[in-house]
């Protein structure tokens, strides 16, 4: 956490100082703004014979060459991908703490414990979405409808843009994938405690999916039993239930937003014990009608 | 190693410096640079921030010194040998890449010559 918000910060302070200011932030800009004589940068698109690497940057405290795997078509995960290679320019190769990097989705996208890449992680997160220049677009509230307005803003993924709001509002969230309804990963945000069910999508929770290729983008959720989603007891807490909004994408992808708050809690006769970081009143989802 | 606040202060007295060594004032080393004039009269007025190592390499770019005259930091002290066993290591991994036959002739060119120099 501490490594990421360190990153974010560096990205957000040199974009100020070199006077970005609207969105969106594509990366081969910045790349090209932080080039000169001192330090001169390289940043190419290049199609690489390993599938398996998304972005490499090397390089020495005189100059850096990035290159980003041509062959990710998503030019959301493109430019994260590019922005965190820019990351490891910025904060590990001019300083040179560490001179080469090859990254692939391992580093990139899950939750990997290597500070240097969640540090990179950051700055991307950062770069691509500064606390800045999003706040005039975002009212607060983890939704559907306000992350996929962000993603198309910015340019960056849907899940990208979730981990960088769920880590500036710290609500406790959690971001589910399935793959024509089979369980694929997660990503929560810290003050989210409970344990997720790596269990596939019962048809009950597939039907409750908002196909986004024919629908607006949902703002709200649906209440349902905490246990469909989530182990509901931690640290002396028990969740009845839920609030849950899920969207189906293309290839069989389904994105659910899973996130909680007081009135959740499984009353025990002693009366709801409050939780630590809960969404405030005004941003309880409302259910769908 | 001085702290931040420190290293803020420094930085910010020599930027100043520079810059009216070459008779500039702040707009023409932020434009040169490539930074917002905002930006470095922040650095300037030194609100205690260090600039980001980008920021301080335009800076050092545009006054044309090299980064370590700005910060005061000591300059990294690489003696010419080293660079030069850093520059055989940077060649010596390409080994990898070339066939087994010609790793074996230049392990073996190497080996005849450290002999040489023995002698």
């Amino acid at each position: 956490m501490f490594e990421e918000q360190n990153g974010a910060a560096e990205a957000e302070e040199t974009l100020e100082a070199l006077g970005f200011d609207s969105l969106p932030i594509m990366p081969d800009q910045v790349a090209a703004s932080i080039n000169c004589d001192g330090f001169k940068l390289v940043f190419e698109a290049k199609e690489f014979d390993s599938g398996g690497i998304l972005g490499t940057a090397k390089g020495n405290n005189k100059g850096a060459i990035v290159y980003v795997n041509a062959r990710i078509s998503d030019l959301g995960r493109f430019n994260f991908t590019a922005a965190h290679e820019l990351g490891h320019v910025c904060m590990h190769i001019m300083p040179q703490k560490k001179t080469s990097f090859k990254c692939g989705s391992k580093e990139i996208y899950s939750q990997y414990d290597d500070p240097i890449e969640k540090e990179a992680n950051g700055f991307a997160s950062g770069l691509l979405m500064p606390k800045r220049l999003i706040y005039n677009h975002f009212d607060g509230d983890i939704n559907w409808l306000n992350i996929a307005r962000l993603s198309e803003l910015c340019k960056s993924s849907l899940e990208a843009t979730y981990r960088r709001l769920s880590n500036l509002e710290n609500l406790p969230t959690a971001f589910i994938i399935h793959e024509n309804g089979a369980f694929r990963r997660f990503v929560t945000s810290s003050s989210f405690d409970f344990y997720i069910e790596r269990t596939p999508l019962s048809s009950y929770q597939q039907d409750l999916a908002v196909d986004v290729k024919e629908e607006p983008y949902p703002s709200d959720f649906e209440t349902v039993d905490a246990s469909d989603w989530i182990n509901p007891k931690s640290s002396g807490i028990c969740l009845e239930s839920v609030y849950v909004s899920t969207i189906l994408l293309n290839d069989g992808f389904s994105y659910t937003i899973v996130t909680y708050d007081d009135d959740c809690i499984l009353e025990d006769g002693a009366g709801p014990k409050k939780l630590d970081n809960v969404i405030s009143s005004e941003s309880v989802p409302r259910e769908r009608s | 190693m001085p702290n931040k606040i420190d290293q803020a202060k420094i930085i910010s007295q020599k930027i100043k410096e520079l810059r009216e060594k070459l008779g500039w004032n702040q707009s023409k080393l932020a434009s040169e640079a490539g930074i917002t004039a905002a930006a470095l009269s922040m650095i300037e007025k030194n609100d205690g921030r260090v600039p980001t190592i980008v920021v301080l390499n335009k800076i050092a770019s545009a006054l044309k010194v090299q980064p370590y005259e700005i910060t005061g930091e000591e300059p990294q002290n690489i003696s010419e040998s080293s660079e030069r066993n850093r520059e055989f290591y940077r060649k010596w991994d390409v080994l990898e890449s070339l066939s087994p036959e010609d790793q074996k002739m230049l392990r073996g060119m190497a080996e005849r010559l450290k002999n040489i120099t023995e002698k």
